[in-house]
């Protein structure tokens, strides 16, 4: 016996079936598409309100190179964890191991046998790795008097497009953007445009909010 | 001024033919058009940097680019026989002498890069002269092709295990500088 669908299915015209295929792409493509937030302070509350119950986080993320040397984007991959007040830890365990922890003013690294430390306050570049991502993890980078910040959504996300202010970062990024689940308000994609065209992706999946985090997580490496 | 560009092109030239003539195998062990990905490290002054860079032959020359691990670009270069063309420099090493190391050493691969061939023997030892006082010394030794810059004070090491490339290593004896390229498996495009 042929089923109701079968059945439904077989009377379709040709011409039937391409309509309601583009209907459906037309559909999933305006889905897609983001517009202005029209209560921005809402939402910029909301996210900064959600960042700061974060006590810890975990997550896995993906990180994506585009770059104008390379036909397909470098990928690599690690994990991620986040404890109150600004102890971070960054690894990434494919298709190199490199770790960085953040704590305390200062930045340690392990890239293979080698060990370094470095005090923060005498880096710039890490000093500026850290407040971005503390900045992601308490929301407070969306109220940073260093970025221009405009906020957008469609149906699924927040995407909040940041615009550097300072000149020493203006040298080396155009744009970061900061994308948020609508119903968690946590970071899942970061897209840091380079000057010259060259964009980093940073994919966050598989979050544990507030799950117990040892110490030494920030501080072995 | 002409003499040591037309020194320096009849060099290339010259390496070209005697790798092709040598068979020495390829490093990027690829298309030539294609990029390869090496997890770099760079040791200088007791300090030791991380980062990636990704060599990629194109038409006339070699583009370079060297980033952190974190994804940020440092250097973007494309080298031609004749000249260095700067895409981007972070401004923190925007240092000449930097960039003519680098120019150097990678014109010195350059050669090996665009060689597909595989070795067929191994005791062959290539002298080139580079100019009046310089030579470039190549060495084919068990699954290593060391070339050998200014008699022994520069050198760079590229090994092979069963044909295949396991490490470059460029050592700058007089400043202590050292820079060890590993090929990361899986990222050949």
């Amino acid at each position: 016996m042929k089923s109701f669908h079968y059945l439904l299915y077989s009377k379709l015209t040709a011409m039937n079936k391409i309509i309601i295929i583009l209907f459906l792409l037309i559909h999933v493509a305006f889905a897609q598409e983001f517009s202005v937030v029209e209560n921005p302070e809402v939402v910029q509350n909301e996210i900064i309100s959600t960042s700061e119950s974060i006590q810890t986080l975990r997550a896995s993320f993906s990180q994506e190179k585009y770059m104008s040397i390379l036909d397909n984007p470098f990928v690599s991959e690690g994990n991620f964890f986040y404890k109150q007040t600004n102890k971070v830890r960054w690894e990434y365990l494919e298709p190199f191991i490199y770790t960085v922890i953040l704590r305390d003013g200062h930045v340690k690294i392990r890239d293979g046998e080698d060990v370094e430390n470095y005090n923060l306050g005498n880096n710039t570049i890490f000093r500026e790795i850290n407040d971005i991502i503390s900045g992601m993890m308490n929301g407070k980078m969306l109220e940073d008097k260093s970025f221009s910040t405009a906020l957008y959504e469609n149906t699924r996300e927040y995407k909040a497009v940041l615009i550097p202010q300072v000149p020493s970062m203006r040298k080396f990024i155009d744009e970061v953007h900061l994308y948020f689940d609508k119903n968690s308000k946590l970071v899942v994609k970061v897209e840091m445009m380079e000057k010259g065209g060259d964009k980093t992706v940073i994919i966050l999946t598989d979050y544990q909010v507030n799950t117990p985090i040892a110490e030494n997580v920030f501080t072995d490496i | 001024m002409y003499l040591r560009i037309f020194n320096s092109l009849l060099s290339l030239a010259i390496a070209c033919f005697l790798f092709a003539q040598n068979d020495l195998p390829n490093p990027i062990n690829a298309e030539l058009d294609k990029a390869i990905i090496f997890e770099s490290k760079l040791s200088f002054r007791k300090k030791n940097y991380g980062g990636l860079l990704i060599l990629k032959p194109i038409k006339n020359g070699l583009a370079l680019t060297l980033s952190s691990k974190f994804g940020a670009k440092i250097l973007d270069f494309v080298l031609y026989p004749d000249s260095l063309e700067e895409r981007y420099v972070l401004e923190a090493v925007d240092k000449k002498a930097l960039k003519k190391i680098i120019y150097k050493d990678f014109s010195m691969l350059h050669p090996i890069l665009l060689n597909t061939k595989k070795i067929k023997n191994k005791k062959n030892k290539v002298v080139l002269k580079r100019s009046t006082k310089k030579y470039t010394y190549f060495y084919l030794e068990d699954n290593i092709v060391k070339i050998d810059k200014n008699i022994g004070l520069n050198t760079i090491e590229i090994t092979y295990s069963e044909q295949e490339l396991q490490e470059i290593f460029i050592k700058h004896k007089l400043i202590g500088l050292e820079l060890k390229l590993t090929p990361l498996r899986n990222t050949y495009e």
